[in-house]
C-alpha cells in the first residue's frame, strides 16, 4: 500500500472536511490535540471513509491502530486540512 | 498559467457583476453548499478558461488563485456600495443574474448606450453613474410624493400636518457624525465612588479639568 497521502484537489478537500467539521473549532494549539478532540466527535464509519480519501487502497485489516492514527494525522497534515478549514471559517464570517 | 492569466486588466462590468453573484454563493455554500463547484466556478469567469484544466489541481492552488483574484477586483468608493445593516430583502420577480441586467437596462434607458459597450465600462465609472440615476428618480418620487396628500398625516391635538418623508436608501442618508469628546469640569462630576467599568470605553469616561 502506498503510504504517502494524497494530494487532495478542493473537490476531495470539501468532501473531507464535511466528514470531519463536525470534529472541527476547538482550536487547540497543538495538532495532537486538535486530532484527539476530533476523534472524540467523529463517528467511525467517517474516520474511515477519510482515510478512504487520503490514502490510496487504503485497508484497515493489514494495519494497527497505532498505524492508522499515524496515517490519518499524517494525511491531515500532509494537506493542511487545518487551514483549509479556516478558509471556510473565514468565507462565512466565523473567524 | 493561473498566474500569467491573473496579470490582466481588472474586470469590466459584466464580468465583475458576474463573480460578484459567485462570491455570493460561494458565501452561501459555506454551509453545506457545494462549495468547490463555486469556486471553480468563479475562477473559470475570472480566467476565462474551462475549470476542466484546473479542477484536480491541489486545492491550496486553487485556494492561492482565488484570493489573487479576489485581490485584482477594483476597489469602489462609492456611496452606492457601502455596506448596510438592514437586512436585504429579495424581490420577488428577481432571479439568478439579475444584477447585470438590471444595471445595463439603466444605463441603456438613461445613456442610449449599447450593452456590448454597457459591458466592457469600467466598475467604478459604471456604479458612479447608476449612483446618480438612483438619486435622480428618487429626488424626483420625492418631488411628487410631496405634492400627495399621503406624504402627511394630520395631528388632530395640535391641529398640525406633519409630513413624512419617503424613505431613502440607506447610501442616502446623511451619515451618521463621531460622538463629540469633551471634558467635564471637576466641580460637575459625580460626588462619591462612580464605577464606570465596563459601561463606556475609557475614552468617553468623563476626566477632570485641571485648574
Amino acid at each position: 500500500m502506498n503510504i504517502s497521502p494524497n494530494q487532495l484537489n478542493i473537490e476531495q478537500m470539501w468532501e473531507l472536511y464535511n466528514l470531519l467539521k463536525l470534529g472541527v473549532g476547538d482550536n487547540n494549539q497543538y495538532l495532537i490535540d486538535e486530532i484527539s478532540g476530533m476523534l472524540d466527535k467523529i463517528s467511525p464509519q467517517n474516520f474511515r471513509q477519510s482515510l478512504l480519501l487520503l490514502y490510496n487502497n487504503f485497508s484497515e485489516d493489514k494495519l494497527n491502530p497505532v498505524q492508522i492514527l499515524t496515517m490519518f494525522i499524517l494525511g491531515l497534515k500532509m494537506n493542511e486540512f487545518f487551514q483549509f478549514c479556516d478558509f471556510v471559517k473565514a468565507l462565512n464570517g466565523s473567524t | 498559467m493561473i498566474l500569467v492569466r491573473l496579470r490582466g486588466n481588472s474586470p469590466r462590468l459584466k464580468k465583475w457583476l458576474e463573480l460578484e453573484s459567485y462570491k455570493e454563493k460561494i458565501i452561501k455554500a459555506t454551509d453545506n453548499g457545494d462549495l468547490p463547484f463555486w469556486i471553480l466556478k468563479f475562477l473559470s469567469v475570472a480566467l476565462g478558461v474551462s475549470d476542466k484544466y484546473f479542477s484536480q489541481a491541489n486545492w491550496k492552488k486553487i485556494v492561492s488563485a482565488f484570493y489573487l483574484t479576489l485581490s485584482l477586483s477594483p476597489k469602489i468608493d462609492l456611496p452606492i456600495v457601502s455596506p448596510s445593516d438592514e437586512k436585504h430583502k429579495e424581490d420577488d420577480w428577481s432571479y439568478d443574474g439579475r444584477a447585470w441586467h438590471l444595471y445595463s437596462h439603466m444605463l441603456a434607458k438613461n445613456y442610449g448606450w449599447t450593452l456590448e459597450y454597457i459591458s466592457q465600462l469600467r466598475v467604478r465609472e459604471a456604479l458612479a453613474k447608476i449612483e446618480e440615476i438612483i438619486v435622480d428618480e428618487q429626488l424626483e418620487r420625492e418631488f411628487y410624493y410631496g405634492l400627495s396628500e399621503a406624504a402627511y398625516t394630520y395631528d388632530k391635538k395640535s391641529k398640525v400636518s406633519k409630513f413624512n418623508p419617503l424613505p431613502r436608501p440607506h447610501w442616502m442618508r446623511p451619515r451618521m457624525k463621531e460622538i463629540q469628546k469633551f471634558s467635564i469640569p471637576t466641580s460637575m462630576l459625580p460626588v462619591g465612588v462612580v464605577n464606570m467599568q465596563g459601561i463606556v470605553p475609557d475614552e468617553y469616561l468623563p476626566k477632570p479639568i485641571k485648574h
